[in-house]
């Protein structure tokens, strides 16, 4: 881990960037700063301005501040948090979605009103983590249209992971699991050979990635190589949430 | 991220409306079904595409639990 003179994580900013790049330059979520976050993460620096960038990730930043809260950890974008929303770790069995709102309740209790106050308190089956996957399929309680192309869009929105089979310029090709519907629930399918990109502008996250590695895959993008403790909590946690996701659908 | 939000209506055009995401107002790709959205009208965004229309109070009640947890964000850091 590389830390900055005041002794905080730097590689968190880095790690939140890897997974965000993507989203952010299709446009779907944070501002518009999509080059100046490659760049920052490519040269794993944090300063102030890049923290405000990554603030503008309205929904990523409310759970990474409560992971961090339950967890004794004074910053949000530690390593240790970013890598428990986004691939899932230990510090996520110390924490609940519902708790974000459980405290934003007790904060806004008097300026609330009742229907909030009732929508809040259902906001977060119990036993959801605040985990990316967690958001993606809890997309199922916000909307009444689900069509095949949101489908397909919950499978590129989630953390995937996929083993690499070779290296092609600036794609991989690996077998990856899809989100497909099996007797109207959500689930995994087999694994399908598919290509994502490693690389814009001749850079990217997992360039050192070779046959046999598994990467970490969101919007096609290879946001990084992960060990085998990764790749089983980022499957752990996403089972997890297509559970809680199938029970209401 | 990655989240179903709603989000205002700024303009429409065939097959696409803008609306203002993260603070920056952007285009992006409606339903087939939101052939009537206005501007004024509130949808729900979800990864680049307005899936639907959504009731105006119920729209901002969202974004004002939102706006809500912004605020117990902690300070920034220093520049």
């Amino acid at each position: 881990m590389t830390l900055t003179a005041a002794g905080r994580s730097i590689a968190g900013t880095t790690r939140f960037i890897r997974y965000a790049f993507m989203p952010n330059r299709l446009q779907y979520c944070g501002g518009d700063d999509n080059r100046a976050l490659f760049e920052y993460a490519l040269a794993d620096v944090r300063e102030a301005p890049l923290v405000r960038m990554l603030r503008k990730f309205s929904g990523a930043v409310p759970y990474l501040v409560l992971i961090a809260q339950r967890n004794g950890i004074a910053d949000p974008f530690d390593e240790r948090v970013v890598e428990a929303y986004w691939i899932g770790n230990e510090l996520l069995e110390r924490v609940e979605a519902h708790e974000l709102y459980d405290s934003l309740r007790e904060r806004f209790r008097k300026e609330l009103s009742p229907r909030v106050m009732e929508r809040v308190s259902g906001k977060a089956p119990a036993g959801a983590r605040p985990h990316h996957s967690f958001h993606v399929f809890d997309v199922w309680r916000h909307t009444e249209r689900m069509s095949g192309d949101v489908l397909a869009t919950l499978d590129s929105c989630r953390i995937s992971w996929g083993t690499v089979r070779s290296v092609e310029g600036g794609e991989l090709l690996v077998e990856r699991s899809p989100l497909l519907l099996r007797e109207g629930k959500l689930a995994l399918g087999e694994p399908q050979t598919e290509r994502v990109t490693r690389l814009v502008e001749g850079k990217g996250f997992a360039t050192d990635a070779r046959p046999g590695d598994v990467v970490s895959v969101h919007w096609g993008w290879a946001c990084e190589v992960l060990d085998e403790r990764q790749r089983r909590a980022l499957e752990r946690y996403t089972q997890h949430h297509i559970r809680l996701a199938n029970e209401t659908i | 991220m990655c989240q179903a939000i709603p989000r205002r209506v700024l303009e429409v055009a065939p097959g696409s409306v803008r609306a203002e995401i993260d603070g920056e107002p952007r285009w992006v790709r409606a339903a087939a079904h939101l052939d009537d959205v206005k501007v004024g009208d509130y949808v729900v965004v979800y990864a680049g595409v307005a899936l639907e229309a959504i009731d105006p109070e119920e729209a901002e009640e969202r974004l004002g639990f939102l706006r809500e947890l912004e605020a117990m964000f902690p300070e920034e850091e220093p520049a």
